[in-house]
């Protein structure tokens, strides 16, 4: 994989060997190095504001970034409002929730791990550094098998046979398509319940249906009303 | 013939590490620490002759095992295992904290694990525990590969933690 670099020569420091991390905690870790931080005298906000602009950056370079990073910022902006907010300090000074607390707690846990992994590697390891007598590599040994052999063979079948495999297509229910059926039934009577707009009774139908009535409401043209869990829901005009 | 040629001569038929529990079932008479120093007795042996061999306790047992500086050659005949520092981690974290579910190796490495753990089922170093969730749990394979006699020969993961604590406390100190 090719190291990525950054277009601007003012952001020479942010040279992209996206590849060359694990995962966003690796990242972090990299950058909280980078900062000179440690984990136990972390300034969270600058981090936060790093790792925010590398994902950036990462996206308008257009390199397909691992669903984990976003999921990752968008933790980590909801960390940084919290971190702005007034402390939640309760009235007898006891500490309440502290959220930069667990991403450390976090990143400690995953450092140590890494570490173990990095340990785990510079021992000498059979079949690399050091050679066994007469065991194969891929060793199929039944009384070394456990389940995971036996995963292993239902989806090599699996694999084998899919072929023979009808693939069942469905329909996905127009969300449009949807809203202005609801609609032309609301005209019709005032009210109208969610299994009579998915009449055809399709788990596809019935969630487009369903996704048809959230849209209604947030654009204020309906309203929904179920009486209590697991009632019919009702759709109405405003 | 002496007892520590016949240790030699069960060790020898092993596929893999053969189990001490094994190896004292068929000399009765003989205890672990008896065999341990019929083993050391036998390296020393291959030390003074130059042997490309050695045997190594691995896996609550004992195998042979080559040198490490005839690698090289070795590695012409044989593929080397490689595993990525992704399966590594996945590898630590079900060593360290296994048996453990997908969820819990995931959310330790903030990332999805799936193909890492594929690649360690096969290559046996890890296996499944049936149950909801299915659990991962290290093999007696793992240690063989590690060159570990159980997982308590893991040094702590504490340990690691503290590295940091004192190298943080070192640049506190130097800072004030």
């Amino acid at each position: 994989m090719l190291p990525m670099m950054a277009n601007d020569a003012r952001e020479e420091r942010f040279v992209l060997r996206l590849p060359a991390f694990e995962g966003p905690l690796d990242l972090l870790l990299y950058l909280i190095e980078k900062n000179r931080f440690t984990l136990e005298n972390l300034e969270v906000c600058p981090i936060i504001e790093q790792y925010l602009h590398y994902v950036e950056q990462a996206r308008s370079l257009d390199v397909s970034l691992a669903g984990e990073f976003l999921e990752m910022a968008s933790y980590l902006i909801w960390l940084k409002s919290c971190l702005l907010l007034p402390s939640t300090k309760g009235e007898d000074g006891e500490e309440g929730f502290n959220p930069a607390a667990e991403l450390k707690e976090m990143l400690q846990t995953y450092r140590a791990i890494r570490m173990a992994s990095q340990e785990l590697s510079t021992r000498p390891m059979l079949f690399r550094d050091r050679f066994p007598k007469g065991m194969p590599q891929e060793e199929r040994d039944i009384s070394s098998m456990g389940i995971g052999a036996l995963l292993e063979a239902i989806s090599s079948i699996k694999a084998r046979t899919k072929q023979h495999v009808l693939n069942v297509t469905f329909t996905r229910f127009n969300i449009q398509f949807m809203i202005d059926k609801i609609q032309g039934l609301l005209k019709l009577k005032g009210r109208v319940s969610l299994f009579e707009v998915a009449d055809a009774a399709e788990r596809m139908e019935l969630i487009g249906a369903f996704l048809a009535m959230l849209e209604l409401s947030k654009r204020s043209l309906a309203r929904i009303i179920q009486s209590r869990l697991f009632a019919v829901i009702y759709i109405t005009g405003r | 013939m002496n007892k520590r040629d016949i240790v030699e001569a069960l060790i020898f038929s092993g596929s893999g590490s053969l189990q001490v529990r094994d190896i004292l079932k068929a000399l009765p008479d003989m205890n672990e620490d008896e065999l341990a120093a019929c083993v050391a007795e036998l390296n020393r042996i291959y030390e003074e002759t130059g042997r490309s061999f050695r045997i190594e306790r691995a896996s609550a047992g004992y195998m042979f095992v080559t040198r490490e500086e005839y690698t090289p050659y070795l590695r012409a005949l044989h593929t080397p295992a490689k595993l990525s520092m992704a399966s590594l981690e996945a590898l630590a974290v079900i060593a360290y904290k296994g048996p453990c579910s997908k969820g819990t190796i995931d959310s330790i490495r903030g990332v999805d694990s799936t193909s890492s753990l594929k690649s360690l089922l096969k290559h046996q170093l890890i296996d499944i525990k049936t149950g909801k969730p299915l659990t991962y749990y290290t093999t007696p394979r793992f240690l063989e590969v590690f060159g570990l006699d159980s997982l308590s020969d893991l040094p702590d993961l504490k340990q690691f933690e503290e590295v940091f604590r004192e190298e943080a406390d070192a640049g506190s100190a130097g800072g004030g």
